[in-house]
């Protein structure tokens, strides 16, 4: 650390640990509930999800603990080199021997036995990265040259990789991970919101080149439309909804997961718990996020240093504005785009990341100025 | 250059703007968050009625199996319509990729012949659901699982069965392919018998399959229909009636069977009738139950209301009236009798059947008191038994008849009554002038023991007065005693009593009577002196002989002697105590306190004690003979192996021992007969 003597340690931010383990606690019981039919069909083992997201837990868990116990400012050194980690494994998602593809989408890449997603990874190096670009550069930041250019250029070719496995949720969270920095990070508004004018016709063009893309969101704008084909999986959640009512049915009694609702443990996790935990589970939920995000923005605030604030700021807009975004695809506020529930949501690599990110914020907590 | 204050200061100002930014990011995260709270509020409390429409759609099983149903039970519970299990085999176009392919291997475990054309067709159609092969073999639904192909499935249904075949089917109905049920007891109580909206008890998955349906507890519970009809009785009733038509090669027939008292219907049978398992191969008339939606002419039976009303105006069963020696011309017409009678009694116009004494008696008791008694009886109005299809017969206001018209009612022509109204005119004779409705559903009980409905005998009217019952009744012992029209229905087991019919037959349409063409019955009761039980026997167009007496007399006796014997009820010489139960012994007690008079009672039968056998068992019970020809005696002790002393010859005017005597076989009654002053 650059100013050893201007920092103390603090014990790091239970609140935020506890929020956290909540949330992975409710993710693990809803995966089972709304995984365990289909699982016992396809596997045989209706806990074979169950057992699955269990051992991703531990592995995030043995994550989180490395990561709060690593220093922070270690991320400053290791940003080279997690930046051509990333790239090199989104590339690798593109080479046919060894990527994986699940419902059209190629987001997969076979590391021996277990699947990886190296979107997920490449989330989070954007953020590390970003966090020390800008510090790096704090005074500069105006300057379109040194500012906003380099940045771009790094992020888009991370969009542009994710996009090309049509993995729109990631590329849509690495473009706000990007905006948001930047605003922060002292860019000039006018840069800023020429980016956004600039970005809509590639945004437009991105999806009405894609057939499934438009299809999704033809059916978000009107999902009656085609009630069987792309609106059925909005209809479905929005039934979860509103059967799930003020008490909900109550756990493990939910019937749209039997089928009705595709991915119910996956990206639509939400409707699961929706149908089964009522109002009431969804508002406990969006609590536990919302107090997710102000521990998190809490933790940027009394950061010690820029990269610290950066860091903290990114990964807690990252793991926020997912659920949000999330949460507003399975109520229908947002076309559906193929984003996890994070910490809740069945899947390993997003679980990890999430997992080794909050470690990050923890040990960025345990440091205060003096 | 920078001043290391001016650095600090801009520090300072670009640190307070990152927050700012920061604290705008913040903020719109929460609004982001808020937005998703509201919109929860909105779908999970919000009323969405094209949601809730589609869920309930989709939860729902939309595949058409055949919904359970109710038993239909006899009186002792024995089961006459119930469901079994079976395999149906269907596919789902969306799972098949191959149309061919499937259909050929299907083919190898299952020929479909010329429905592979069709189904080919409806496959290619798409949609979810095509059927197959509806109710097959459980091998042939094995082979095909075993086939394993994706898109064909088996699903279990049920389907009708009705173990007795032919029983009653005209009663019970049937039910279609669809569990739709199409006559009968199922159509009339499709509410109670139909599973409750069977499909919500099967949660569908997206895939269509069906969950949870193991989970039998949370079914609703189905009803069964118990109905009054004995199966025994029923089946006696329809050999009996069934052999009937065929050896007179008759048209189709009607036998009924009721209880007297309650109006309970133990058995009612139609011929030709139809085995309801396979109904489709009958044609639709045999699914008449002709007892309520027939009406014929009743003819001679009709007599029985000309005697009720003349014995209930007080007139006397010997009040002679002039046959006119078998011809009589009544304005244009002329009425016949079968034989040319002259002087003859009521009791004997009754006895003989004569035409035209009846319509002599009409004359005397009116046209108006006739038409009364007929209301009274309910002739020309339905029953109201719970049973759909039931008709009225015609019998148009007594105050409009003409003299010929009235002449010919009295005889049971010119007007038509329903085979069930005659026999409950009969029974309410039977039952000391009380008309009782009829019915066929004893209860609706479910699974669960919850009673839904349950009968009463209902009692309509009392068209007659208890004695007037109790004398016409005596008119109606003597139809089938020698000389009688009925002696073929005489039974020497029990006392009957009932009254021939033979009417001749309109041509449909026209109005004239069909030559050649006749109705043939016979209606009466047993046993007379306590009726039990009504019985009705018509033979339609019977070829060959066709005088009721002759065609229908001869089944009454059968249905009536093994109706009787299969209820238990104590044979005429019941005077012979060889009761093993008590309440049989009770009855025969009834019976025997019916023929002592109340003064002559003898304490000498003691209600049997609750032991299985009484210590006189064997004996012979004396009764009253007081009043009774020589013959009547003679009859009575006959069978018991008592040796009577006779002295005199006419009516019995004295006995000995008295009356309620208990005799052991071969000791002697004396009695001693002299004509009445």
């Amino acid at each position: 650390m650059n100013d050893e003597g201007t920092t103390r340690r603090v014990p790091f931010d239970y609140w935020l640990l506890l929020c956290t383990l909540l949330l992975v606690g409710l993710g693990v019981v809803m995966v089972y509930s709304a995984s365990a039919v289909l699982a016992g069909e396809r596997y045989g083992d209706p806990a074979y999800f169950l057992k699955r997201e269990s051992c991703f837990v531990l592995l995030g868990l043995a994550g989180m603990t490395a990561a709060a116990r690593c220093p922070y400012p270690v991320w400053r050194r290791v940003v080279y080199g997690l930046l051509a980690l990333s790239a090199l494994l989104l590339g690798c998602a593109y080479i046919p021997g060894i990527r994986s593809t699940v419902g059209g989408a190629s987001r997969w890449i076979h590391l021996g036995p277990v699947r990886f997603q190296p979107s997920e990874l490449a989330k989070l190096t954007i953020v590390i990265f970003l966090a020390y670009s800008l510090e790096k550069k704090a005074a500069r930041m105006k300057s379109f040259a040194v500012g906003l250019f380099p940045h771009m250029v790094i992020g888009g070719i991370m969009i542009v990789l994710i996009l090309g496995q049509r993995d729109f949720g990631s590329a849509f969270l690495v473009a706000s991970i990007l905006f948001c920095m930047l605003l922060v990070g002292g860019s000039r508004l006018t840069y800023l919101g020429a980016m956004v004018i600039a970005a809509l016709p590639l945004l437009y063009f991105a999806v009405a080149s894609v057939d499934y893309r438009r299809k999704r969101i033809l059916a978000f704008l009107n999902p009656w439309s085609d009630r069987y084909g792309s609106g059925f999986q909005i209809i479905q959640s929005l039934i979860a909804f509103k059967e799930g009512g003020l008490l909900g049915r109550g756990l493990g009694e939910g019937q749209q997961k039997l089928f009705y609702l595709p991915e119910a443990h996956t990206d639509f996790i939400a409707s699961v718990i929706g149908e089964e935990l009522g109002l009431i589970g969804m508002l406990c939920l969006l609590a536990l996020y919302g107090f997710f995000c102000l521990r998190g923005f809490m933790t940027a605030w009394r950061a010690p240093d820029s990269f610290g604030r950066y860091l903290a700021f990114g990964i807690t807009v990252l793991l926020s504005w997912q659920a949000v975004c999330n949460l507003g695809v399975v109520m229908g506020l947002l076309p559906t785009k193929g984003m996890v529930l994070p910490f809740v949501s069945y899947g390993g690599s997003s679980l990890l990341v999430s997992l080794v990110a909050v470690g990050i914020m923890l040990n960025i907590s345990s440091y205060r100025k003096v | 250059m920078i001043t290391p204050g001016s650095v600090g200061q801009a520090e300072r100002r670009r640190e307070q703007w990152i927050r700012a930014r920061m604290a705008v990011v913040l903020a719109l995260l929460f609004i982001g968050l808020i937005g998703i709270g509201g919109r929860a509020m909105q779908l999970h409390l919000g009323e969405q009625q094209s949601l809730k429409w589609v869920a309930a759609k989709q939860y729902r099983a939309v595949i058409p199996t055949a919904p359970r149903r109710g038993k239909i039970l006899d009186a002792k519970g024995r089961e006459l319509a119930i469901d079994v299990p079976v395999q149906s085999i269907y596919a789902d176009p969306r799972q098949i990729r191959d149309h061919e392919a499937v259909l050929s291997a299907l083919q190898t475990v299952l020929p479909l012949g010329g429905e592979a054309a069709t189904i080919r067709r409806r496959l290619a159609q798409g949609g979810k659901f095509v059927w197959i092969r509806r109710r097959v073999e459980q091998d042939v639904a094995d082979r095909v699982r075993a086939l394993k192909r994706p898109g064909i499935h088996t699903v279990e249904e049920t389907r009708r069965f009705y173990p007795n075949g032919a029983l009653a089917s005209q009663l019970l109905g049937a039910v279609g392919l669809d569990a739709e049920p199409l006559a009968g007891i199922e159509l009339a109580y499709q509410d109670e018998l139909g599973s409750q909206r069977g499909q919500l008890v099967y949660q569908r998955d997206a895939r269509g399959r069906v969950f949870y349906t193991q989970s039998a507890g949370e079914r609703p519970p189905l009803a069964n229909v118990e109905l009054t009809l004995d199966k025994v009785i029923q089946h006696q009733t329809e050999i009996s009636l069934a052999t009937a038509v065929a050896s007179a090669q008759a048209r189709g027939g009607v036998a009924i069977v009721g209880e007297v008292a309650t109006g309970r219907v133990l058995a009612m049978a139609s011929m030709p009738s139809y085995d309801p398992n396979d109904y489709a191969r009958y044609e639709q008339s045999r699914w008449r139950n002709r007892a309520i939606t027939d009406t014929y002419e009743p003819g001679s039976t009709f007599k029985v209301f000309i005697a009720a009303v003349a014995l209930e105006d007080g007139m006397d069963p010997e009040r002679r009236f002039d046959c006119e020696r078998g011809q009589l011309r009544i304005g244009h017409a002329v009425v016949h009798d079968h034989d040319p009678y002259g002087i003859l009694s009521l009791r004997e116009i009754v006895k003989v059947s004569s035409n035209i004494g009846a319509l002599k008696v009409a004359q005397a008791v009116g046209r108006d008191r006739f038409g009364a008694i007929l209301q009274a009886f309910r002739i020309g109005v339905p029953t109201g038994i719970d049973f759909p299809g039931e008709v009225a017969g015609i019998l148009r206001d007594p105050r409009g008849w003409q003299p010929v018209e009235m002449a010919t009612i009295a005889f049971g022509q010119g007007i038509t009554a329903t085979p069930l109204q005659m026999t409950m005119a009969f029974a309410a004779i039977a039952n000391g002038g009380r008309l009782m409705r009829p019915y066929l559903v004893e209860r609706i009980r479910r699974d669960d023991g919850v009673v839904m409905h349950e009968a009463a005998p209902t009692l309509v009217g009392a068209p007659i007065r208890p004695e007037t019952a109790q004398r016409l009744t005596e008119l109606l012992i003597q139809v089938v005693e020698p000389g009688g029209t009925g002696t073929k229905a005489a039974s020497a087991a029990y006392a009957v009593a009932g009254k021939t019919g033979t009417a001749q037959k309109v041509v449909e349409g026209t109005g004239r009577y069909a030559a050649g063409k006749y109705y043939a019955s016979f209606i009466g009761f047993a046993p007379a002196q306590l009726p039990r039980i009504a019985v009705y026997v018509g033979i339609d167009e019977p070829r060959g002989p066709y005088f009721g007496g002759v065609v229908a007399a001869p089944v009454f006796k059968e249905i009536v002697e093994a109706t009787l014997t299969y209820l238990g009820e104590p044979t005429r010489n019941a005077s012979v105590i060889v009761m093993k139960r008590p309440q049989e012994t009770e009855r025969v007690r009834q019976i025997s306190d019916r023929a002592i008079s109340a003064e002559q009672k003898v304490a000498a039968s003691e209600p049997a004690s609750d032991s299985a056998a009484r210590p006189d068992e064997g004996r012979f019970l004396v009764p009253d003979f007081h009043g009774m020809p020589v013959r009547e005696v003679m009859r009575r002790t006959g069978e018991a192996g008592v040796a009577v002393r006779l002295e005199g010859t006419g009516l019995v005017v004295e006995q000995q021992p008295a009356a309620g005597t208990l005799l052991v076989p071969g000791r002697t009654l004396a009695v001693r007969c002299a004509f009445p002053e």
